[in-house]
């Protein structure tokens, strides 16, 4: 294991994780309200408008799930929670990817606020990585 | 050795991260760009989606002019295909015609040869993407709008609506809801006589010696052989020749028994001046007599001649309006008939109207104030009896009393005159006579002219003017006399008609009196006496022209101000972002180093 005297979380992932958490709640609410407007508004499938707001659901719980994982993972400085918090970080991007080109109707609104969340999940992905090495490196010596 | 290989391999890591930092987002920066520069191009739906997709839409816009529709109308039945196997002109549903884009070719597409579209439509500042699978455009209207549309594929626009079952229960109910006006059904035997004939309506007669009440005949031919039918009427105000043959196997015995031969049988009766004359037989008043206007012998039965045989009858009917006929006369042509078998008579029947001739041969057609409408400065036109005059107001000589000549009343203009009056009679019944006489003049006004060319003749045309007198029993001096000292004139007049041409009615008159009590054995009294016309002007004007409706927004027109401001300082805001990065791998350089 690792020594006690040395602390090797990373305190940007960190922040990027808490920044995250708030910026995803903020987006899960506009997202509903978003889908009420193009639901009243615009000839929406009612497919369509199921599927999107079923995978909306979906979202939060791969979102949450992978904010735990990292941040438990970085602040233990153990390597398994961070891991998996890596590679739900793939579906979530294509999650982002989907609302932002796929969706029926995307709205700017949409289109800026999922680039938005394709950015965290980038930075994340990048820092993760880097800390990730660093405990590697940390084990063997 | 080890250390140093792994800090360089952070750093190249830490190199191509950095540039392929700008990548994604001038990426996504281009789509925007990309957008703004092109239309999209419509995505023709692969399947038809169902009927439960339709959502409310609160506001859609008609189709535009110049947008093309769609390449394959899906029309199950084509209504304009009038001619198997040949292309029907601008017919879009056709599918002879064998073409793509039918609008391209014809110049406009026939009702019912394509499908029918409602476009539901948002801000096209709004959109980024759409993947919708009914077809979609930006479309800028004349403002300079551009809007992003799309086009619903709603059934229930294409079809009528399902029907209602009719059966019994339910058919008086949809007739009485949907059903327009209708020629009305005969009226009941017991209906009340109209008050006066009107143009067409049968004449009705009396036959004083019998009691009975008939109607004036005119005999017509009428089937194919052209018989003499003896119940057709003669109209009212309609000027009527007719000729009908007359068959008599037996002239012999029918010379003097047949009443159509007989002149007597044309005259014997009283004509009813107006219809209601039926509830009062035994008055005279309401009855004219056939008068004889030409010799006339009874039929005689000669050896072998029938002699004096009607072959040519004629009515000459006086009328006068409402008030009936005044006057009637018949005239006969009498011939002779030689007695053989099979022998026939023309019989000639002629029934002439005339207007009533004496009253208007002694007054002369009176000048209008208007054609219709009254004019402003003409004479208020009213009617007393069956006399047209001007309604007049009083007038004072150069000494202030009372003058004999009279102030006519002009249509608009609003008038006040006084003047004293010294009666001469000091009895109240004849004081109260001579002062209202020289308030509203001589005859009395009882009707008042709606237009300005009404005639005495039609009363429709003539409204009465309100008044209520001073009432004796509102006092209690046994010894006053209650005399009216002012008389007001209240006119109600409006515009009729368009605008442009506005006609002036009047819609109704009013006199108001004020009284006072005099004593009335009281000698060499003066009464001052007050006479005004006020016209009051009701008219209602419609509600001046609107605006064509706008389309109903329902977001700012520039929703994303605040965001695009963002964008323009974000500019400046670049170098900053790139610090706070840098300071970043810095800070995560630094902790990798503290180990």
């Amino acid at each position: 294991m690792a020594p006690r005297d040395k602390r090797l979380s990373s305190t940007p992932l960190e922040v990027l994780f808490f920044l995250n958490g708030w910026y995803y709640a903020t987006y899960f609410l506009l997202e509903l309200l978003i889908f009420l407007y193009k639901g009243l508004l615009l000839p929406y499938p009612t497919a369509n408008l199921v599927l999107d707001v079923v995978m909306l659901l979906l979202y939060l719980g791969i979102e949450v799930i992978r904010l735990f994982f990292g941040t438990k993972g970085n602040l233990c400085q153990r390597k398994m929670p961070l891991g998996i918090s890596v590679a739900l970080t793939f579906p979530s991007a294509m999650m982002a990817s989907y609302y932002l080109l796929l969706q029926t109707y995307v709205l700017r609104l949409e289109a800026i606020m999922n680039s938005i969340l394709l950015f965290f999940c980038g930075s994340e992905l990048l820092l993760e990585m880097l800390t990730l090495a660093t405990f590697s490196s940390m084990d063997r010596i | 050795m080890c250390t140093l290989q792994l800090h360089l391999l952070l750093l190249v890591v830490l190199m191509l991260s950095e540039t392929a930092r700008p990548q994604p987002s001038s990426t996504a920066r281009a789509f925007p760009t990309s957008w703004g520069l092109e239309p999209v191009t419509p995505e023709v739906p692969t399947s038809a989606p169902p009927d439960s997709s339709e959502s409310p839409t609160p506001w859609t816009l008609s189709m535009p002019v110049n947008a093309t529709t769609d390449p394959f109308p899906a029309l199950p039945i084509c209504v304009c295909d009038l001619t198997p196997g040949t292309c029907d002109l601008n017919c879009c549903c056709d599918k002879d015609c064998d073409l793509l884009h039918p609008r391209t070719v014809f110049s406009f597409c026939l009702p019912g040869s394509v499908r029918s579209s409602s476009w539901v439509c948002v801000d096209n500042s709004l959109m980024f993407r759409s993947n919708s699978p009914f077809p979609s455009r930006v479309f800028t209207d004349s403002s300079g709008t551009t809007q992003f549309c799309v086009r619903v594929n709603n059934s229930k626009a294409n079809y009528f609506q399902k029907l209602q079952t009719v059966n019994a229960t339910n058919f008086q109910a949809l007739a009485a809801e949907f059903g327009g006006q209708s020629f009305p059904s005969m009226p009941p035997e017991t209906q009340p006589p109209v008050l006066f004939y009107r143009a067409g309506d049968p004449i009705l007669t009396y036959y004083p010696s019998w009691s009975v009440v008939s109607l004036l005949r005119q005999p017509a031919a009428v089937g194919a052989g052209g018989l003499c039918a003896e119940s057709n009427p003669a109209g009212f105000l309609e000027s009527k020749s007719t000729t009908c043959p007359r068959f008599f196997r037996d002239l012999a015995s029918s010379c003097t028994s047949e009443p159509a031969l007989d002149a007597a049988s044309y005259y014997n009766f009283r004509v009813l001046k107006v219809p209601r004359g039926v509830t009062d037989l035994q008055n005279m008043k309401f009855q004219v007599p056939v008068t004889l206007a030409s010799q006339a012998s009874p039929p005689l039965l000669a050896g072998n001649t029938c002699q004096n045989i009607v072959s040519q009858v004629v009515y000459e009917i006086e009328t006068n309006g409402t008030f009936g006929i005044q006057k009637v006369s018949v005239s006969f042509r009498q011939t002779n008939l030689t007695v053989k078998p099979g022998v026939s008579l023309q019989q000639d029947f002629i029934v002439h109207f005339r207007a009533f001739q004496q009253r208007k041969a002694a007054a002369p057609a009176a000048p209008r104030s208007g054609n219709p409408g009254y004019l402003t400065g003409k004479p208020l036109l009213v009617l007393t009896g069956d006399t047209s005059h001007s309604m007049t107001l009083l007038q004072s000589e150069g000494n202030g009393l009372c003058s004999a000549k009279r102030h006519a009343v002009q249509f608009g203009v609003n008038a006040v005159s006084g003047c004293q009056l010294r009666p001469r009679e000091v009895n109240c019944s004849h004081l109260q006579e001579e002062v209202y006489q020289t308030l509203h003049g001589r005859p009395r006004p009882e009707h008042v002219a709606v237009f300005g060319n009404a005639d005495p003749a039609q009363r429709g045309g003539w409204t009465r003017i309100l008044s209520r007198d001073c009432s004796v029993s509102a006092v209690n001096c046994t010894s006053c006399c209650l005399i009216p000292v002012s008389l007001e004139i209240q006119v109600l007049w409006a515009h009729l008609g368009l605008q442009s041409n506005p006609q002036a009615h009047v819609a109704g008159a009013r006199f108001l009196y004020q009284c006072k009590s005099v004593q009335e054995h009281q000698r060499g009294i003066e009464v001052s006496l007050t006479t005004l016309v006020n016209f009051v002007d009701i008219t209602q004007k419609p509600e001046p022209p609107r605006d064509q409706p706008r389309i109903d927004w329902k977001l700012p027109f520039d929703f994303f101000f605040p965001f695009k401001a963002a964008l323009s300082r974000g500019a400046s805001v670049q170098k900053d972002s790139l610090v706070l990065i840098l300071c970043v791998l810095l800070l995560g350089l630094l902790n990798s180093q503290t180990k």
